[in-house]
């Protein structure tokens, strides 16, 4: 039949961070060919980071990507605490939990609402959404208003924030601004449960596909990790010190591919909110969390990549309980202002921060001199790492809906799905290649 | 009337810039309604190419890079440069002052082969002539849509004309200079109303020079909290790359 012969390429697929290509071909009802292609312009970071000093690194790589940039700071500030051996105080460690969650909200509730429900509503954008659901796309404007009023009051802006710097806070947020921010996670409440009950009603067009993978996050015995907790592989089952992560995330060049790949135990493996949720289900069986995780059906290990927004919704449930949590904690103690730990330059050496970005494993690695300036730097990026695991969902999934008769304009719909499903984050680009 | 048809594109940067203008969230409704976005790929799957405004977020980094741009400006009435990677080339610039087939080597080893990168990172004025630029790395939302809506009422926006020091000042702050640390607000373009600042975060000059910048007095300044010329001019490379001053 004429119509099992034919090739499907979308060159910059929408709704993402960056630039991404699909391809793929059949020939005969067979699939010749499938590439996930990032055609983005190499940055060079970890070129131009070299001669800069420890107090200003962190400021500059966050501007990696705009919207983790939360995330790259909170990395790049472990790994130059660690190359000094500064140790942070526990303010300062639960005020960055606090921050690595509003980062997951901001971050989960733009992918969710923005980039993968209009694909649920077959709508191209969220803008014709206004018209047929508009108290849905208000109510999710208010809830990215208030992560995005997390940061302004906890790091001073909405992106590239001010007040994280090594060893500590430049300035802290007043109680006024604490109670504000516990208050609004009250009456914010309902604007969540209506966007999760929205996505739901159509949580069955997220197509049923499974492949089984490695997933590889952070794990951590007592609270879900972004912030902190311990490299593992759902393969090895195993927990890994950060000096071994080259050993875990392998990254390569595929010739026939435009970005670095990552393996470990198989062709490639995935991060984000799904391997988070699958490596970290134990922590996931109480309150606001479970039940959403119930409400969808989510049961740990899930093995349709699809189900990453699902744990994206879960993992909102969850930092929204946490920072009412920790802002009660803050509201009973008050916060001291800390001045932040000052380096001692004497202690330079490497240091490796390892975090959870919205879209997944993050790593940042640096070497410093005893003048306090950086010469080496290393950055590990979640969608380098889910890039070979894209792929291979690809070529696993493009036969089967040629099977299923499936058009090519339902393949290639299909395909960009799978790729928002992932949430990559393609300016991230410190690696990427261009043929 | 009909609504004017805007595109937004993004070249090398963090696209921090287009997610500071999807952060409008109280004024966002009124945006859709008031202009035709035909082209904004971070957030919608339309790919109009009747655009009369272009917003241009990025540096220019790759030869693909130069051509997309030219199409863009034959297409567009109106250009406007989105933040600092379009309007100065931003903080990619720093890669300007490196050896580039060095800088390759050192971020993808032998596989430095792959690339095609220009020579030098440049802005978007340096490839085509740039109507309108909005500072800012990110940019000030408040100044985004305040010269949105001049652009829809026919007026031709100013940026201002003096330094970050002004709103500084204006918001009562402790001076920073004064306290030992390294602020380039009396040299920066103002208009971000000095958030860093603020925030007890130096001013890392951001949305570039502002006119007629009194730069020896600041390097005096700065020597004076005992900055080696060297020093000073790591200081500004981080963001005053395409200005002579750092040559």
């Amino acid at each position: 039949m004429a119509t099992k012969t034919f090739e499907i390429r979308e060159n910059y697929v929408t709704r993402i961070e960056g630039h991404a290509n699909i391809w793929a071909e059949v020939k005969d009802g067979k699939v010749t060919g499938c590439r996930l292609e990032v055609p983005e312009s190499p940055r060079m970071f970890e070129s131009f980071v070299r001669g800069r000093e420890w107090w200003e690194v962190h400021w500059i790589t966050a501007r990696i990507c705009g919207i983790c940039n939360h995330s790259h700071q909170l990395t790049s500030l472990r790994a130059t605490e660690d190359a000094f051996k500064i140790k942070v105080s526990d303010q300062t460690y639960w005020l960055r939990v606090l921050i690595d969650d509003a980062e997951q909200l901001e971050s989960h509730i733009l992918h969710v609402a923005y980039l993968v429900a209009p694909d649920l509503f077959k709508a191209k954008s969220v803008i014709p959404l206004v018209s047929v659901a508009p108290e849905v796309v208000k109510a999710a404007l208010r809830l990215k208003r208030l992560a995005n009023d997390m940061f302004l009051y906890l790091t001073g802006f909405e992106v590239h924030c001010m007040r994280m710097c090594v060893g500590g806070f430049t300035m802290y947020p007043t109680m006024d601004e604490l109670k504000k921010l516990r208050q609004a996670l009250d009456e914010r409440m309902q604007d969540f449960m209506l966007l999760a009950d929205t996505v739901l009603s159509v949580a069955d067009r997220l197509p049923k596909f499974e492949r089984e993978t490695e997933y590889i996050s952070i794990k951590h015995d007592k609270e879900f990790p972004f912030y902190d907790g311990k490299l593992y592989s759902s393969d090895t089952k195993k927990t890994y010190d950060n000096s071994e992560y080259e050993g875990v995330v392998n990254e390569f060049v595929v010739p026939w591919s435009t970005c670095k790949r990552a393996k470990h135990q198989r062709t490639s493996f995935m991060v984000g909110a799904l391997a988070r949720c699958n490596n970290n289900s134990e922590l996931l069986k109480t309150g606001l969390a479970a039940e959403v995780a119930k409400k969808f059906g989510y049961k740990a290990p899930a093995i349709n990549p699809f189900m990453n927004s699902v744990c994206q919704l879960i993992e909102i449930a969850l930092c929204w309980e946490r920072s009412k949590r920790l802002l009660d904690k803050f509201i009973a103690d008050g916060i001291e202002k800390e001045p932040p730990v000052k380096p001692n330059l004497k202690n330079a050496g490497r240091g490796i921060g390892i975090t959870e970005a919205p879209r997944g494993l993050l790593i940042h690695d640096y070497t410093y001199d005893k003048s306090g300036k950086c010469i080496k730097a290393n950055c590990v990026i979640p969608t380098n790492l889910n890039s070979g695991s894209m792929e291979d969902d690809m070529k696993s999934l493009v036969p089967k809906l040629v099977d299923e008769g499936k058009s090519p304009e339902d393949i290639k719909f299909i395909l960009e799905m799978l790729v928002r499903a992932y949430d990559p984050c393609v300016s991230c680009s410190v690696h990427l290649i261009e043929r | 009337m009909s609504k004017p048809k805007v595109a937004f594109f993004d070249f090398s940067c963090c696209e921090g810039c287009q997610l500071m203008v999807l952060n409008c969230e109280p004024e966002l409704l009124d945006i859709f309604g008031a202009i035709d976005i035909v082209n904004f790929r971070e957030a919608i799957s339309d790919r109009g190419e009747d655009y009369e405004i272009a917003f241009i977020e990025g540096s220019i980094i790759t030869p693909h890079d130069v051509e997309r741009l030219k199409k863009i400006r034959a297409q567009a009435k109106v250009l406007i440069a989105l933040g600092a990677c379009a309007h100065t080339g931003g903080l990619n610039k720093l890669r300007n002052f490196q050896d580039t087939e060095e800088a390759k080597k050192c971020v993808y080893g032998e596989d430095a082969k792959y690339f095609d990168v220009l020579p030098k990172v440049l802005s978007v004025g340096e490839v085509v002539p740039v109507d309108l630029v909005i500072p800012g790395c990110p940019i000030n939302r408040f100044e985004f849509l305040s010269i949105v809506k001049q652009v829809l009422a026919g007026v031709k926006p100013s940026l201002p004309n003096y330094p970050v020091c002004v709103e500084c000042k204006r918001n009562e702050n402790e001076c920073l200079l004064l306290k030992g640390q390294i602020c380039l607000g009396p040299v920066t373009l103002a208009g971000c109303d000095a958030r860093c600042p603020n925030s007890q975060w130096p001013c890392t000059g951001c949305r570039g020079l502002v006119p007629s910048p009194h730069l020896e007095a600041d390097q005096i300044v700065l020597s004076k909290a005992g900055l080696t010329v060297q020093d000073i001019l790591r200081r500004y490379r981080l963001f005053y790359g395409y200005s002579e001053v750092v040559k």
